[in-house]
């Protein structure tokens, strides 16, 4: 439902885009990581027309993020979470970040109001509706602004470094909640530079100096990365690797195979 | 002589409706030399501790002395903020490194000499003395920002979530330099990241909700934290080796890296 | 600062957003064409509607001590300029007109900065924005389009302020006296470049939401109650009075 076709893009400063062939299908996992400056923000603010390919095109449900005229019925089926929980907010309290994103869809106030309280308890966080959003924090402004999103009910929502600027019990919560959405249909793009988010995705694609560098399912490309010394993997299949295990990406699983081999020295 | 804190209290906007209070009859004492680790959420306290102890307000009650005197910033303590790459804005980054030294009562040619060994400590080229800080990556001007610190030669650095916002490349680099800087400068590192406060910290203090929860070192942390219930909040290979010791085995629990981890499970089981 | 919300559930807060916009802006010009005996009475007026919005008389006159230092230049450009009767001996240019008419323009402001604390304390950003968009729905996309900025500037505005703070710690810690021109660029340019950055962000997470010129806030609605018309003939009572009298 997501493509990108032979993206160029430059910014002034120089950092460049070049070559990038993504498809995104529908509820499809697809993880995106590269270090700092690699273009992987860029990619997420192409995709919702935030910013324009200098070459090639990006298509939402098949309209070009080039069509100005569109650019609504794109941002209906692509929401877009940004890194900072602080610079996203809208409105003053929780149920009124929500609204906003509502009242500009044009629902009817009852649906409105049965999408808030649906979401808001989905993700746990009913009982902060009438909060105002400086109070909270940092993981709770996150998971309002993962609400305020979701309630919009898009195709897809994209993730900009969801978790990086989060504390870490909500860290987890969030993870577990994007997994979740995923679970109940909605495609998922998740940028990051900690490869420990990504072990969920169906897919995962790394970019590097504006590249496409590996992609394939993460165990492929962790084993890839691994090999060729590039980027971080999750600490459960580096620790895998080095025991000689099999590739595992969560601590049950290490656990497990751990728990069925002999013991000695 | 180490920082000493004694009973602090610290409220703001005292007498108002938002009234709030950050700290709660915090007692503590940092010795000098090394890494002290300060772990906390938001709203811990944490940042307001940083900011106090740094002498950069008055504590509401309580009293803080580092050696003896009171904390003043620039002189016996240095902070360094959180995205500190923010707070540049001369034209050039020596005008900059050169304003935190102006005021120390030293002469241009010593100036330039701290400037200079405090860059090289952290690793930079001495060529970015004349480049704007807009021309300059984030990594990079954090750096700058933290040589910038250094040359106020503090005894005590505060360094706040020194590696946010850092892919783990440039966060490794910067661990590394602070490993190397704590010999000479005793750093308290603030983070809410446990990996790192594992790998560098020779003692640590957990605050939460204005008080400190814990102090010690980070094999008694771990130990702390599984009887807290609070096993699921540890980093990973930790989570693994407290895996590992409830099928019985015989493993420390508290490693901090990949490696010992590693020795740990060979000395156990046969892969 | 003229002062923050408080959330609180006095008679003053219970009133409509939009007529206490309205009765502010009533006020003012009640304010700014008041006799000097009607100008005491609006001084007490306001001195028992503080209490009554649960703002004590101590925090409502903390409201003008930011603004001291105007009214000291107001003062003495009115003693100064103002012809008349000399105040002292050795002051020849000094008249008690000066000091007469300077005395009641200060008073105007004071009176005009202790009516807009009240109005800030006891209505919310939300009420104010509420009040805004009512107002300017008249004028059509353009009109809700304005509302809208304002009422995410509103938000903004603590966060300044923090802003501010913070600076004005890290500026402090990296050795920077923050007096004279070099202080105030020290604080200023990491302002303005902070700023900048976060309202590109904001901005991007509005329009992530779909936001478009002419959107209209419709899920809160407000209806007025006999409290607003009460207040409403109060003001009218005061209005006539005062000029009348």
């Amino acid at each position: 439902m997501i493509e990108l076709d032979n993206i160029y893009f430059a910014y002034p400063s120089g950092k460049v885009l070049d070559g990038i062939h993504l498809k995104v299908n529908k509820g499809e996992y697809v993880g995106l990581m590269g270090q700092n400056g690699s273009g992987k923000t860029t990619l997420a603010r192409l995709i919702n027309g935030l910013l324009l390919p200098t070459r090639g095109a990006v298509r939402v449900n098949g309209i070009s993020t080039l069509d100005r005229t569109r650019l609504l019925e794109i941002r209906r089926s692509v929401g877009l979470v940004f890194q900072n929980p602080d610079a996203q907010a809208v409105g003053e309290t929780v149920e009124e970040d929500l609204v906003f994103g509502l009242e500009n869809l044009g629902l009817p106030i009852s649906e409105i109001d049965r999408r808030i309280t649906e979401y808001l308890n989905l993700l746990g966080i009913l009982e902060l509706r009438n909060r105002n959003i400086r109070t909270l924090s940092g993981g709770q402004k996150q998971l309002v602004n993962f609400a305020a999103v979701m309630v919009m009910q898009p195709d897809c929502i994209i993730l900009d470094e969801p978790v990086s600027m989060v504390d870490a019990r909500h860290r987890k919560i969030v993870l577990q909640h994007i997994v979740q959405l995923n679970r109940n249909g909605t495609a998922v793009v998740h940028i990051t530079h900690d490869p420990e988010e990504l072990v969920e995705c169906q897919k995962i694609i790394v970019i590097s100096e504006g590249k496409i560098a590996v992609q394939g399912t993460p165990v492929e490309v962790f084993g890839q990365l691994l090999n060729e010394r590039m980027l971080e993997v999750p600490t459960v299949f580096a620790l895998s690797k080095q025991l000689g295990l099999s590739p595992n990406l969560t601590i049950p699983g290490l656990l497990e195979e751990l728990c069925q081999l002999p013991s000695g020295t | 002589m180490p920082v000493t804190i004694r009973h602090l209290t610290h409220i703001y906007d005292v007498d108002t409706p938002w009234e709030i209070k950050a700290l709660d009859r915090i007692d503590l004492i940092i010795m000098e030399g090394g890494v002290f680790g300060l772990v906390g959420e938001m709203g811990s306290g944490k940042s307001t501790l940083a900011t106090l102890v740094a002498g950069l307000e008055n504590p509401t009650y309580g009293k803080i002395t580092i050696d003896g005197n009171s904390p003043r910033p620039g002189v016996n303590v240095g902070i360094l903020f959180q995205q500190p790459e923010d707070f540049f804005f001369e034209k050039t980054l020596f005008r900059d490194m050169v304003s935190v030294l102006k005021n120390k009562g030293l002469t241009q040619e010593e100036i330039k000499l701290q400037i200079h060994s405090s860059l090289d400590m952290v690793g930079l080229d001495h060529q970015i003395l004349d480049m704007s800080p807009i021309h300059l990556n984030r990594g990079t001007l954090r750096l700058a920002a933290f040589a910038s610190v250094l040359a106020m030669r503090p005894k005590y650095l505060i360094l706040d979530e020194p590696t946010a916002s850092l892919d783990p490349h440039s966060r490794n680099k910067v661990i590394e330099i602070i490993n190397k800087v704590s010999k000479d400068v005793t750093i308290i590192y603030i983070s809410h990241r446990l990996q790192e406060i594992a790998a560098i910290s020779d003692h640590m203090a957990v605050m939460e909700q204005g008080r400190i929860a814990f102090t010690g070192i980070w094999q008694d942390y771990v130990r702390w934290a599984v009887e807290q219930n609070k096993a699921g909040d540890l980093p990973v290979l930790n989570q693994v080796m407290i895996g590992l010791q409830h099928q019985g085995l015989d493993v420390d629990p508290a490693v901090n890296s990949l490696e010992l981890a590693v020795e740990q499970v060979l000395r156990v089981k046969v892969p | 600062m003229i002062g923050k919300y408080v959330h609180g559930s006095s008679s003053i807060h219970k009133l409509d957003p939009r007529t206490k916009l309205v009765l502010m802006l009533g006020m003012s010009l009640v304010i700014y064409g008041a006799s000097p005996a009607a100008l005491l009475f609006l001084l007490v007026f306001v001195l028992l509607l503080s209490p009554a919005s649960g703002m004590p008389v101590k925090r409502l006159l903390g409201s003008l001590r930011p603004v001291l230092l105007l009214f000291g230049i107001i003062l003495l450009m009115h003693v100064l300029f103002t012809p008349g009767a000399p105040l002292l001996e050795n002051l020849p240019f000094a008249t008690v007109e000066g000091v007469w008419t300077g005395g009641i323009q200060v008073l105007r402001f004071i009176l005009l900065i202790m009516y807009t604390s009240i109005l800030i304390h006891t209505t919310s950003p939300s009420g104010l924005n509420y009040a805004l968009m009512y107002f300017f729905r008249p004028l059509g996309t353009f009109g809700t389009d304005i509302a809208f900025m304002t009422g995410v500037a509103m938000t903004l505005i603590p966060d300044l302020f923090r802003e501010i703070t913070i600076l004005k710690k890290a500026q402090t810690a990296r050795g920077y006296r923050l007096r004279g021109i070099k202080g105030f660029t020290a604080l200023v340019v990491p302002l303005l470049n902070r700023s900048f950055h976060r309202v590109d962000k904001l901005s991007d997470a509005l329009e992530s939401r779909c936001f478009h010129s002419g959107r209209r806030n419709y899920y809160y609605s407000r209806v007025l109650s006999g409290k607003d018309f009460f207040a409403g003939v109060v003001f009218v009572i005061i209005f006539i009075s005062i000029f009348m009298v």
